[in-house]
């Protein structure tokens, strides 16, 4: 069997464990959109200046990328149980390269957060959200949505694979993402922020990806927040993944 | 009476024994992470985020903000005591308490005290790290003690609630993130972080009669004007909530095997 095809089979076992356990799948579902509706209504009219849709047109692309941080706390726990349960020893008998189980890993985490970003943007369409972009645009969207999700990937390989128990691990995780979350220029603008901590805001990878879905949705920029987020994607992503991929290949081959 | 059976221990003794054990799972686990140092970070990134927008807005928020950052860290509190809870149903640790010679009430007693104990720690933190950046009581001590007692009396209710679904149970993990949807819906649809005219109007209403808001607008009247008629639906809310959460604990309690 090719690697493709070792791969493809990991990211089906990743899928089909995570749609079929309901109490995970309906949290996984519930929290992005239950996010996007309070934080619509608690902070629309302070923060978007009396003007709610206005303030949807960056809370709802910082809502659906967060899909892929908030995701990566039950990701990371399921690579661990991987790596303890037997389940790595056992493929260790079979003719399986070690990149297959990662990189399926990351292609099912990739799916699962498209497919949640995407049930997310369906309901801030209903609350008035818009593509002014054209088509193009939409799949670029997605795509975006897609590498960020990617690095999330990433990132858990990279917490699943280290010292760190079921209970340590989450926390982990959650904390700096809501962070992380708080500020983004999503979720207020960077103007509101101290001038000390702008600086930090406009590089934090949220704010750079959401100038990115902002510039495919509503109008913007698009070019320079794209290749930001492709930088850090590809900078602290593939950090992760090579420790991570280092640290398998340390476990496969001992 | 020939048989030596050791006389059962007194139940202070049994109480304290229960209680300090409680305290030890609680310094072991996450909790101290989850009830102090994520409402700290969350109360600095708050303050930071919204100070400029808020006072933009009308609204000091360095003593806007601490009495929902208290009423957040007690509601993470009960969440963690649910947790520990169906640790300790599911090991079979409750079931064998119950083979033991002990008073029926010390097993709860010993979880809301130490929880008690836990928001009491927990509260304190936040209000010197509110006191640091600007925030006062203004309505005196006797408005100060109000508001912690009203803090952790809030808190033990929410636990005993916490501990009737922990109880029943069979994954804590499940129940935890379950209880995260409606700790998001509840504390941020109430007047915790913004106040009820920057609600759209037709959630007006559903805000104002939060037990949220009331617990919430309750703490902020204790520490500026000192208790006024904002206090009394906090305490309908706490006295109600206490007769629903006591009632369905005991139940699940008694049912727990």
């Amino acid at each position: 069997m090719s690697t493709v095809t070792q791969a493809s089979l990991f990211a089906g076992r990743n899928l089909r464990r995570f749609f079929r356990a309901p109490p995970a799948l309906i949290y996984s579902f519930a929290f992005p959109v239950l996010l996007l509706l309070t934080q619509f209504v608690v902070f629309g009219r302070i923060v978007g200046d009396g003007d709610r849709q206005h303030y949807l047109e960056r809370l709802a692309p910082l809502v659906v990328l967060s899909t892929a941080a908030f995701g990566s706390p039950s990701s990371a726990v399921g690579f661990l149980r991987d790596l303890k349960g037997g389940l790595v020893d056992r493929l260790r008998t079979m003719p399986v390269r070690p990149g297959a189980l990662l990189a399926g890993r990351v292609a099912g985490d990739v799916l699962r957060i498209v497919v949640i970003g995407a049930l997310t943007t369906a309901v801030a369409l209903l609350l008035g959200f818009r593509f002014r972009q054209g088509a193009v645009a939409v799949v670029g969207f997605f795509a975006v949505v897609a590498l960020f999700g990617a690095m999330w990937a990433a990132i858990a390989l990279w917490r699943g694979s280290g010292p760190g128990d079921e209970e340590s691990l989450p926390p982990s995780l959650t904390g700096p993402a809501t962070l992380l979350f708080i500020f983004s220029s999503g979720f207020v603008p960077v103007s509101a922020f101290p001038s000390v901590v702008q600086p930090v805001v406009r590089a934090n990878p949220f704010s750079v990806a959401t100038e990115a879905l902002v510039g495919l949705s509503a109008g913007g920029p698009v070019l320079v927040p794209v290749l930001q987020t492709l930088a850090w994607v590809l900078g602290l992503g593939g950090v992760c993944l090579l420790v991570a991929l280092r640290r398998f290949a340390r476990r496969t081959a001992g | 009476m020939s048989v030596a059976t050791p006389p059962a221990a007194g139940a202070a003794r049994q109480f304290a024994v229960l209680a300090a054990r409680n305290l030890r799972q609680a310094r072991a686990g996450r909790s101290i992470g989850l009830t102090v140092v994520f409402p700290l970070t969350f109360f600095a990134g708050f303050m930071v985020v919204f100070h400029r927008l808020m006072s933009d807005y009308g609204i000091a928020y360095e003593q806007f903000l601490p009495p929902a950052i208290v009423v957040q860290t007690t509601v993470l509190v009960a969440m963690s005591a649910c947790y520990m809870v169906a640790g300790d149903a599911r090991s079979g640790l409750i079931a064998r308490y119950r083979t033991l010679p002990m008073g029926a009430a010390v097993v709860p007693a010993a979880r809301l005290v130490v929880d008690a104990a836990r928001a009491a720690v927990a509260v304190a933190v936040i209000l010197v790290a509110a006191v640091v950046v600007g925030f006062r009581f203004t309505a005196g001590a006797a408005g100060a003690v109000g508001f912690v007692l009203l803090a952790v009396g809030f808190a033990v209710v929410l636990a005993a609630g916490c501990a009737a679904l922990g109880l029943g149970a069979r994954d804590p993990e499940h129940v935890y993130s379950a209880l995260t949807l409606p700790y998001l819906v509840l504390t941020t649809v109430s007047t915790a972080f913004v106040p009820v005219d920057a609600f759209p109007g037709w959630l007006q209403p559903v805000v104002r009669v939060s037990p949220f808001s009331a617990q919430v607008d309750a703490l902020r009247a204790l520490s500026t004007e000192g208790a006024d008629q904002r206090v009394w639906p906090a305490l309908v809310w706490l006295l109600g909530l206490g007769l629903l959460f006591g009632f369905a604990a005991a139940r699940s309690f008694r049912r727990t095997r």
